[in-house]
């Protein structure tokens, strides 16, 4: 399930043209207006909530960081780290609106970093059946190579048992 | 107006710097680092196969949504923004293409395991058939193990049979060698006895050395040239043999003929002594004054003279008799040719009345020019005798 809620976080919002910005710009001014009693209640469950959110991608990251025993995505660990460590730091600041920039960043990263560890994962698991497929295959043209080397010598052996003076039947 | 170059030049720079600036002024702003790094990974050759994942689509569609809001915030040049829609759609379209390439390296890791599974089964199939044909081999080596045993054994035998036959032809070549040089031994002892060495010294020298060299080879074991020279020894020897036989046994006579000569003439000697001697005839005995001068009859006394006479003729039968009748110088040498001839019958006659036989005996006149005496005083009348002569037949 994407978590690509684009439009939720004022940052990412998508803006409209220049005109209908300005009568909207007007519209949400009077809207804030309106509503200005109701956003600290709104605030204070959206800081929490954010909260809540870095706790679980710590022990999210921390779990990848763990499962990376590939080390497939290091740098992204480590970028993602340091985003939650900033929104961390930002929510106790009461910075929001950074935070729940850099939550959307982590947000998205940590779906990205489990499918690089989980791709290389499965590279390595192809790697190493490509590896024992070439081994395997090796071993057989080995035995292919012994094979025909015994039915050389059974055909000489026999070739000598004709010609031999007493040989044969 | 009039202008100078320098006054002419510094306007045109002014002009261009003007025309720059506006210029400027009036571009879009250079796309970020951001927004262009996404451009190149979505139009990456791969960005087709990660699009056409169907895992893939919701994250596609939001990297396509960031992509367009970074254009527009580029549109609005809002660089921020951009650099922030850049980042999140570049994540979006890499969780996209993970996905992808954990796709594929399934798919590798699926072809891998089908291509183990096949090559195990190749190899166990090669290990197989291996198997069959080192036990084949195995029965050949085996089967050619107990046919060299079986050759080494014919060839046993054949080296036993021919050291047999060796030893036999050996030991035949031995007797051969033994026998020939025995028969070369008996041959030269033949010769020995024969005096071979004097009458046919050639063969008899080369016969010998031929035998010793023989016996040399003998000793030596070799047999088969030993033989040889044994049967060489024995053509020689027999040669020497056969040369020197007629000399010996010619030798032998005389030898046989003087011995017995001798032992006559000591026999007759008992009794005659001075009248028996011993000349290239053989023994001859003289009976003195046999016959009155002119008379052919024995005188009586001289009976037994001539008895011992025939009696050593009875008992040597080797000899012939020859009876030889003589005269004395006197008379006519003709009468006393048949006067001696008549005296030599007489005692013939008596010869024959004593046993002996007349095949044995011959006669013979010699009248008066044999005598034995001289022929002066009384010694004259002693040639009237007869000289028995025994001749070794």
């Amino acid at each position: 399930m994407l978590n690509d809620s684009v439009h939720s976080h004022p940052p990412f919002a998508r803006r409209a043209p220049r005109t209908a910005r300005l009568q909207g710009f007007a519209f949400l001014t009077t809207l804030l207006l309106g509503l200005a009693l109701l956003i600290p209640t709104a605030s204070a469950d959206d800081l929490a909530k954010m909260k809540d959110e870095v706790q679980q991608y710590t022990l999210k990251l921390a779990d990848l960081e763990k499962d990376d025993e590939e080390k497939g995505a290091i740098k992204e660990l480590k970028l993602c780290q340091l985003w939650l460590n900033e929104a961390q730091a930002q929510l106790v600041r009461d910075e929001e609106d950074l935070a729940g920039k850099n939550l959307r960043r982590v947000s998205i990263a940590v779906e990205m970093i489990a499918a690089l560890i989980e791709n290389a994962k499965a590279e390595r698991s192809a790697l190493d059946r490509e590896s024992a497929a070439i081994s395997m295959k090796q071993k057989m043209q080995d035995a292919k190579i012994a094979l025909e080397q015994a039915q050389a010598e059974k055909r000489r052996l026999i070739s000598e048992t004709n010609d031999a003076p007493n040989g044969g039947s | 107006m009039h202008t100078t170059p320098l006054t002419r030049n510094a306007a045109v720079v002014l002009l261009t710097l003007a025309v720059a600036s506006v210029a400027l002024a009036c571009s879009t702003p250079p796309k970020p680092r951001s927004l262009v790094e996404f451009e190149a990974m979505r139009t990456d050759k791969y960005t087709k196969h990660v699009r056409e994942l169907k895992e893939n689509e919701k994250l596609m569609t939001a990297s396509d949504d960031f992509y367009t809001l970074a254009l527009e915030a580029y549109d609005d040049e809002e660089m921020e923004r951009v650099d922030e829609y850049s980042l999140l759609g570049s994540m979006r379209y890499r969780n996209a293409w993970a996905i992808a390439r954990q796709k594929d390296a399934e798919q590798r890791l699926s072809d891998a395991n089908r291509k183990v599974i096949d090559y195990q089964g190749q190899l166990a199939e090669y290990e197989k058939t291996a198997a069959e044909v080192q036990q084949t081999i195995g029965a050949l080596r085996k089967a050619k193990g107990l046919q060299a045993s079986l050759n080494d054994k014919e060839l046993e035998a054949q080296t036993d049979k021919a050291a047999m036959e060796a030893k036999a032809a050996d030991q035949k070549a031995r007797t051969d060698a033994e026998k020939l040089i025995t028969e070369a031994k008996v041959r030269l002892a033949r010769a020995d006895g024969l005096e071979a060495g004097k009458f046919a010294p050639r063969n008899y020298g080369m016969g010998a050395n031929l035998l010793k060299g023989a016996e040399k080879f003998f000793d030596d074991s070799k047999f088969e040239v030993a033989a040889k020279q044994g049967k060489d020894a024995i053509e020689l020897l027999d040669k020497a043999i056969e040369e020197a036989e007629p000399k010996f046994a010619e030798q032998q006579k005389i030898v046989d003929r003087d011995k017995l000569n001798k032992e006559l003439f000591d026999e007759a000697d008992k009794s005659f002594r001075e009248l028996v001697k011993i000349d290239g005839r053989g023994v001859v005995i003289t009976v003195d004054s046999a016959f009155k001068p002119n008379k052919t009859k024995i005188e009586g006394s001289k009976f037994g003279q001539l008895d011992i006479v025939t009696d050593l003729a009875s008992k040597y039968t080797n000899y012939l008799v020859l009876i030889e009748g003589h005269t004395d110088d006197r008379g006519n040498a003709a009468k006393n040719i048949t006067i001696s001839q008549a005296r030599a019958e007489a005692v013939k006659d008596y010869f024959l009345r004593r046993g002996i036989k007349a095949e044995r005996i011959q006669v013979a006149g010699k009248g008066g020019d044999d005598p034995r005496f001289p022929n002066k005083g009384k010694e004259r009348a002693r040639n009237n005798r007869v000289d028995v002569v025994f001749l070794y037949k």
